[in-house]
């Protein structure tokens, strides 16, 4: 099968303005992703992993190295990908309705038709009753699932998620994570999914690719072999504990008794 | 001075009367989360701040008629508040009352337009096209800095003594004020909602649409509101200083001539234009930032 997203040893190095000293952000990195797959890109912070969606998404040029999407160069296209964002980057001056339409509207489609279109979107996020609200009135996990709903109104071929759920209180995040697996369940998108959280990484994917603190590489690409449908109750599970027993020792090396972390679940 | 506490008395029930037509008694909190006061002044619509205020207000004005009426303070310098009625009466009357308005307000009407029409797509200009901006800047921060009175002799010169002159001087209080707060503007968009516009596509004008108005409106509109009084002191000051007419003339004759009630008329007349001025801003700011959290 032909890929949906294709990166071909990718690299980013970014140069000090005054200093001339360069920073090598990415290394190497190559990865293809399977249609309807749901991959996770895990690290610490700092990693480059944002910035690897961000040349995903064609925002940033990587000087080395190419990727695309089926087959089409990112820095071409525009509208085969839709962007998940981080909390606050709704417009606070639209309503609901009209946020989830702008990506639509960007796209060049008309206003009244990008809200028709995107109507049973919100439904499917469900934000239905809502529409005619503005952001800051919602909660914080309303707000992300207006921004999922911005994303999958266009339709794109491959979603990108930039820690959507950070902002979350630990409680909302959990629930967000399972309402998005339903989500995605429903809409059957191609999702790749950036954290640094492992047990939100090894919960939602099939694929969990671990980077490497600066410069980031590629050092493990691990398969989630816990069956579909998952609920919460799955994080309780022998299998899923020992998954992010080994995403954690990739990160951190074998433990050894290091108490200054604060456990599996989050990565500094 | 009987006389005196009685006009100040219908003074103050002017303003419960305005008062009870801003905001009739609901029964419950006030938007502003003031307690409606509840008995004799409840059914006046007070609020606890607005029986507060009218306290201020009318206390002052007595107390300054009393100390005029007997001679504690000197009305020749003082005047009071009957004879500032008084002297706003006369002056309206008048024969070059409404001359010296038509002469003010037409400068500034003509000046202060003229800053908004230009300043405010050179702010976007310069804010947006970062070079050009870069380019400008020290030109911007010099004019910003420079106190305006300074440039009355050279506009004079430039212009002669006539309206032209206090166009130009109104202008340029007001024009630098809004384009440095324009530009200051389109300089705090969030990088993004750049991001997010650039992801999904969007042309320039749909971000321009989209994003950049609706982020810099509220700083035009507050520079607006900043410029306003700026422009008013600029028209007296030019009128002040070398006009035949306007109410910075008038302003100017009355101190030649001692008359410390008709001073205060032209201090009370330009304090209500720019107060009236601003509020009309500042419900235009509001209509267009409804979407703001309600605070």
């Amino acid at each position: 099968m032909q890929p949906v997203l294709k990166a071909d040893s990718i690299g980013m190095e970014y140069v000090h303005p005054r200093t001339g000293r360069s920073v090598l952000a990415i290394e190497d990195f190559s990865v293809e992703i399977e249609p309807q797959q749901f991959v996770t890109i895990v690290g610490p912070s700092g990693c480059g992993k944002s910035t690897f969606l961000k040349i995903a998404n064609g925002l940033l040029k990587p000087t080395s190295g190419t990727i695309s999407i089926h087959g089409e160069d990112v820095q071409s296209t525009r509208g085969s990908r839709g962007t998940v964002f981080q909390d606050a980057s709704l417009l606070p001056w639209y309503t609901v309705l009209r946020n989830a339409a702008y990506g639509l509207e960007c796209q060049g489609v008309g206003r009244k038709e990008a809200e028709e279109r995107a109507l049973p979107v919100l439904e499917l996020v469900g934000l239905s009753g809502f529409e005619h609200a503005h952001p800051h009135e919602l909660s914080g996990g309303m707000r992300q699932r207006v921004n999922v709903a911005r994303a999958l109104a266009i339709d794109p071929e491959i979603l990108l998620m930039d820690e959507p759920f950070a902002s979350l209180d630990a409680q909302t995040r959990e629930f967000m994570q399972s309402e998005l697996l339903g989500i995605w369940s429903k809409s059957s998108k191609t999702v790749l999914f950036v954290t640094h959280q492992i047990d939100e990484a090894v919960y939602l994917s099939d694929r969990v690719l671990v980077m490497s603190a600066r410069p980031g590489r590629l050092i493990a690409d691990i398969t989630i072999d816990i069956p579909r449908p998952r609920s919460l109750r799955v994080k309780r599970e022998a299998r899923f504990v020992e998954l992010v027993g080994q995403v954690w020792d990739l990160l951190h090396g074998p433990a050894t008794g290091d108490l200054e972390s604060t456990g599996a679940g989050h990565v500094g | 001075m009987t006389k005196a506490s009685h006009e100040n008395q219908s003074a103050g029930t002017t303003v419960i009367d305005d008062a009870a037509v801003a905001a009739p008694v609901t029964g419950a909190d006030t938007p502003s989360g003031e307690r409606v006061r509840r008995g004799f002044w409840g059914r006046w619509g007070m609020t606890e701040q607005r029986v507060y205020v009218a306290i201020s207000v009318i206390g002052f004005l007595t107390v300054w008629e009393v100390a005029s009426q007997l001679g504690w303070i000197r009305p020749l310098f003082f005047s009071s508040p009957t004879a500032v009625f008084a002297a706003a009466i006369r002056e309206i009357t008048g024969p070059n009352f409404w001359n010296n308005l038509r002469v003010s307000m037409l400068a500034f009407s003509i000046g202060f337009s003229l800053a908004i029409a230009l300043s405010i797509p050179l702010g976007l200009m310069f804010g947006w096209f970062r070079r050009l901006g870069h380019f400008f800047d020290p030109w911007l921060r010099f004019f910003y800095a420079t106190p305006r009175i300074t440039y009355i002799p050279l506009l004079v010169l430039w212009f002669g003594l006539g309206l032209e002159s206090k166009i130009a001087l109104v202008f340029a209080g007001p024009f630098i004020t809004i384009l440095v707060g324009t530009l200051e503007g389109v300089r705090t968009v969030p990088t993004t909602y750049l991001d997010v516009a650039r992801s999904y596509g969007a042309k320039q004008f749909q971000f321009f649409k989209s994003v950049l108005l609706p982020t810099t409106v509220p700083f035009i509109l507050a520079a607006t509101r900043l410029a306003v009084g700026i422009g008013i002191v600029a028209i007296v000051l030019g009128e002040m200083y070398a006009s035949q007419a306007g109410i910075g003339h008038m302003l100017m004759q009355a101190a030649h001539n001692l008359q410390a009630d008709r001073v205060l008329f032209a201090v009370l007349l330009l304090t209500i234009l720019g107060v009236g001025l601003s509020k009309i801003l500042l419900a235009i700011e509001n209509r267009v930032a409804d979407w703001k959290p309600q605070t």
